[in-house]
């Protein structure tokens, strides 16, 4: 099946992943979950363990705020990004990009699998 | 079955996390949100509910690991409060500091070396050594009261989130090096170790700040040779529980005028200067018959006043409470005037105890004293109170001896007055701004993010889709 990315890879991009899904709008728990995995190809599997403490996490830093609703008939918190957050994402993007662009200099030609983008 | 399992996991992750109820709620809240979505999802896809509830359940992770993460949440959250705290102490610190350094001597109320008095003490015992605290011989605990008092006016921020409050005592004692007791006096109160805390204040002196923070659990403090108790606020008036402290007004009680007060016949001054409503007893009143252009006090006095031949009679005072140019009443038509000096320090002493929380002084039905001797104001209060008379002074002796326009520059430059502006101006920035018809979207409680909704990047799987 698919292989999942190592647990070190995640670690440290975990917050660039959840806020760069909550850029695209709102968001509840299980759909960041659902969407991390569907945009990964199934390689990012976070754990409702990891996932609620992290939104939690990013929810005290202020890069994230959270809403009780119950206009759908189901108790639901919704989450979103702060203006905080949004600076937040356009930093941290920005060194990913120049990080991966790092990476890819130095592992071009390495492994098996082509880079998809 | 499914609730129960969940019920237990939710129930544990509660206990490893030591949650109050509300909060354990909202987390499970949260949880079971999640629970029902996957299971509805796997039941979607054909497995038995059964089944999907045990994989929902193991896809959650261990309990324990899910209570670490959130336990480093909440350790986290606490130590940020810590250091911004901290930071706010140290910057209070400093920003006291430059200010000593900035007014010495001629700011300093208490133990400054009053250049007049330097003087005195040079020419009278030619020993030029004397400092004005061994002058004036402040006793140890004084001082650590002294040294307390500065250390709460630190300006600070206070951030707590349900905290307990003997944890709040114990960052507010790591921070400031002051020991911080809670006092059966408060715990009888029922503010107990336990009380979860929470509260929110910006850029405010830890002493008033601490005051508001304990004000809705009817609690204060009290400073007792250096030692700030946790007490109820039913216990204020307690000997216990007050402080004495001396203020040196001498600079001040030489500039006040010489006020003479007119009584009318058949009442004769209070015991103790009784300012106010004190002397005449019952409805009364009095007022300062000050001279012109000075501020003029009194009203209706609380009626406590021992006066010495006895109370007068009942609203026969004829400048109770009014204007003197309205002062009319059929007694003093009927009885001769008399006419009384008084002291400045009289003077100032009227002052306080008309100004200062009137009802607590003892003239007035209270507990406080307060007496001036020597141009050394002397009083006996609780700490609020003490604040209080201390603040009324430093503005009484800056009006009085600094001139208005001094006072109005020193505001300036502690960018506390700000030139008004056009009431237009004023008028232009209020306007509030029309509301865009925002259209509500039923699915998402924030009304529409601001973020770029972009579909194309949805999967179908995506809920929002």
């Amino acid at each position: 099946m698919t292989e999942k990315f190592e647990k070190d890879l995640l670690r440290g991009s975990l917050d660039l992943m959840v806020l760069s899904v909550l850029a695209e709008g709102s968001q509840y728990g299980y759909s960041i979950q659902k969407r991390l995995n569907a945009v990964s190809l199934g390689k990012v599997n976070l754990a409702a363990g990891t996932l609620y403490p992290l939104l939690h996490r990013l929810e005290a830093d202020k890069l994230i705020r959270c809403k009780w609703d119950d206009s759908t008939g189901r108790k639901r918190k919704w989450y979103e990004l702060t203006a905080k957050g949004k600076k937040r994402l356009n930093v941290q993007a920005s060194q990913w990009q120049q990080y991966a662009e790092c990476m890819m200099n130095l592992i071009d030609g390495f492994g098996n699998a082509k880079h998809a983008r | 079955m499914s609730n129960q399992e969940f019920e237990n996991y939710v129930s544990l992750i509660g206990k490893l996390l030591q949650l109050r109820r509300d909060e354990r709620d909202l987390i499970a809240g949260e949880l079971q949100d999640h629970l029902q979505m996957r299971v509805a999802d796997l039941t979607g896809d054909g497995v038995s509910r059964d089944d999907a509830v045990c994989q929902a359940l193991e896809e959650f992770g261990d309990a324990a690991v899910m209570a670490k993460n959130f336990q480093k949440v909440l350790e986290l959250k606490r130590r940020r409060w810590m250091m911004r705290f901290a930071a706010f102490s140290t910057a209070g610190v400093f920003l006291f500091a430059v200010l000593t350094m900035a007014m010495w001597p001629s700011e300093a109320r208490f133990g400054a070396p009053n250049a007049s008095l330097a003087q005195e003490a040079s020419a009278g015992d030619g020993d030029t050594n004397v400092t004005a605290e061994e002058k004036l011989g402040i006793s140890e605990a004084t001082l650590s009261d002294l040294k307390t008092e500065e250390t709460l006016k630190r300006i600070v921020d206070l951030d707590f989130d349900e905290i307990p409050f003997s944890e709040v005592l114990e960052v507010l004692s790591e921070e400031t090096g002051l020991n911080f007791i809670l006092t059966y006096s408060a715990k009888d109160d029922s503010l107990t170790e336990d009380e979860p805390i929470k509260f929110r204040l910006k850029g405010m002196p830890l002493a008033k700040g601490l005051d508001l923070m304990l004000m809705d659990r009817n609690a204060t403090y009290a400073i007792d040779e250096g030692v700030v108790l946790i007490i109820s606020r039913d216990d204020t008036a307690n000997s216990d529980y007050e402080r004495i402290k001396m203020f040196d007004c001498r600079e001040l009680v030489a500039v006040l005028p010489e006020t003479a007060i007119r009584v009318s016949g058949g009442v004769s001054r209070g015991g103790g200067g009784g300012f106010g409503g004190g002397a005449g007893g019952g409805g009364g009143g009095g007022m300062f018959a000050v001279p012109s252009a000075q501020p003029q006090f009194g009203g209706p006095g609380p009626g406590a006043g021992p006066g010495e031949s006895g109370a007068g009679p009942q609203g026969a005072s004829p400048e109770g409470g009014g204007d003197q140019s309205h002062a009319a009443g059929s007694a003093e038509n009927q009885k001769p005037e008399v006419k009384y000096e008084y002291s400045r320090e009289e003077t100032l002493r009227a002052l306080i105890t008309n100004v200062v929380n009137p009802d607590s002084w003892d003239e007035n039905g209270g507990m406080a004293r307060v007496e001036v001797v020597g141009g050394i104001v002397v009083a006996r209060h609780a700490e609020a109170d003490l604040r209080d008379l201390q603040n009324m002074l430093d503005d009484l002796e800056g009006n009085l001896l600094e001139g208005k326009s001094k006072r109005r520059m020193k505001l300036k430059e502690l960018g506390l007055l700000q030139l008004k502006k056009p009431s237009n101006a004023m008028k232009k920035s209020v306007q509030p701004k029309s509301r865009s018809n925002r259209q509500d979207d039923s699915e998402d409680p924030f009304g529409g993010s601001e973020a770029p909704k972009n579909g194309s990047k949805k999967t179908d799987s995506n809920p929002f889709g």
